[in-house]
């Protein structure tokens, strides 16, 4: 299993893993404390009539010890969202890495699950609380953190956090990355499964157009629904990303197409369906060689630190 | 192995790692969201055709048991939109009496008042080839409570 290693576990920058604990942390901090998951909304659902109720699989293994018809209250939802939350805080500024993702991630899924326990489900989030679960496995915490304050630095303060590596650094990245392709590959063979070559007839991204457009106030969304050539074409590049956008993990040199590809295609929706998939926004961090880049800028001269004076000490 | 890493650890994360992405893949192909936070993906996958009819929001015209009539948009039942087109409106218009009678339910405990019959409209847009056509309006389901309670209890038996 040589290979295996090799791909999962080769030496990886800790820098990196370190910004996507902050970037995956940091969106769901939001989402939980101003988003869909505040306290606010854990009380409406809670007020709601309990037939509404139609726990997931996932919230049912949670409730388990407090009985199969159990139906969480105000105040254990309360709790719950305040212990979440206190975690994410310690989550990431890096305090006790490991434990307090462990703690947000639980309870980041335990409140997402919940929500979507009353008949409504959206597919952004989804792939925060899989970031999150494999950042609390990682030594995420080894930079940019607390911990890495009170323990890395007193081990090798001479080395530079560019080059500071891990062979358990990269793996959570390339989960994330394939975790990506396989929501890419749902969404375009769902639309072939159910469409077939229909899909791309433009007439289906018109529709969708115009229905986000007026439910959701989008002049842009409407305006573009005018244009029918356009989106025949618009729709062919979205089969054809979504159906092939594994070639961005496996030759990351594709990477400079697919991303910018993929960003315009997440700020489009965004701006003409309102479909809010930020969350997926700022996860294609995964995809960007964060240390290569600061190695690059702190190595010109006149940028950053000098390397030889590392050495010399 | 490296200096960092031990056997049993790379052995654990090999196990998470075939995990996440086995579930993952498994969710795909079964086309679920059961499994969350393994889910599918079937945003906007169904094709739609030049005339075609855009809901954008539905109302629910509700007669009540004193005659009178009352429309309901999600925002007079304290429900979003979703889950008042998915708890409701679908249910409607798929004929589904289960549904029909939890809107009965749910109006009445929160008004004290029994709806009898109800239709669902639409908002009256089409999709063309030059963007929106507006044409007003339109019935897309009519539904009568008694007929709900008819097909709950089909043999008139009162419990």
């Amino acid at each position: 299993m040589k290979w295996w290693n090799n791909y999962w576990f080769r030496q990886a920058p800790l820098l990196d893993l370190a910004l996507i604990r902050l970037v995956a942390v940091g969106v769901q901090l939001v989402i939980v404390q101003t988003g869909w998951l505040k306290l606010d909304n854990m009380a409406y659902l809670s007020g709601l009539p309990a037939d509404m109720f139609s726990p997931l699989p996932i919230v049912k293994m949670y409730l388990l010890p407090f009985g199969s018809e159990y139906v969480p209250t105000l105040q254990m939802l309360t709790l719950v969202w305040w212990v979440t939350f206190v975690a994410g805080i310690m989550s990431f500024v890096g305090f006790r890495t490991n434990s307090s993702l462990v703690v947000f991630t639980l309870g980041s899924v335990f409140m997402c699950a919940y929500y979507y326990s009353f008949g409504e489900m959206h597919h952004p989030d989804a792939v925060v609380v899989i970031a999150l679960s494999v950042l609390a496995l990682s030594p995420s915490g080894k930079a940019l953190s607390v911990d890495s304050i009170i323990k890395g630095r007193l081990a090798r303060p001479q080395e530079r956090l560019v080059d500071r590596t891990s062979a358990y650094a990269g793996w959570p990245i390339l989960v994330i990355q394939w975790f990506f392709v396989l929501m890419y590959l749902s969404a375009g063979s769902h639309k072939m499964l159910v469409s077939g070559m229909d899909w791309m007839n433009g007439y289906t991204l018109q529709y969708y157009l115009i229905q986000e457009g007026l439910q959701h106030g989008s002049r842009i969304g409407l305006w573009l629904s005018q244009h029918h050539l356009f989106l025949v074409m618009a729709q062919w590049l979205v089969i054809f990303f979504q159906f092939t956008f594994s070639l961005a993990v496996i030759f990351p040199r594709l990477r400079w197409i697919y991303i910018p590809l993929g960003l315009t295609f997440h700020l489009a929706i965004l701006l003409t369906l309102k479909a809010g998939f930020l969350t997926w926004i700022w996860l294609y961090a995964v995809f960007f060689p964060w240390s290569r880049v600061f190695r690059l800028l702190s190595d010109y001269p006149g940028l950053g630190t000098d390397k030889s004076a590392g050495e010399a000490a | 192995m490296t200096r960092d890493t031990s056997k049993s650890g790379i052995t654990f994360i090999s196990f998470v790692i075939l995990a996440i992405l086995g579930m993952q893949t498994y969710a795909v192909v079964i086309r679920s969201a059961w499994y969350w936070p393994f889910i599918d993906y079937p945003m906007y996958a169904r094709s739609h055709y030049e005339g075609e009819r855009v809901p954008v929001k539905y109302t629910i015209n509700a007669t009540l048991s004193d005659n009178k009539k009352v429309s309901l948009v999600h925002e007079d039942l304290d429900l979003n939109d979703w889950k008042f087109n998915y708890k409701f409106v679908y249910p409607v218009l798929r004929n589904d009496v289960k549904g029909m009678q939890e809107l009965i339910e749910y109006y009445r405990n929160r008004t004290g008042k029994k709806i009898v019959r109800v239709e669902i409209l639409d908002s009256g847009y089409r999709v063309t080839r030059d963007g929106l056509l507006e044409t007003g309006p339109s019935v897309l389901a009519e539904m009568e409570a008694e007929s709900a309670r008819r097909e709950e209890n089909p043999r008139g038996i009162e419990p």
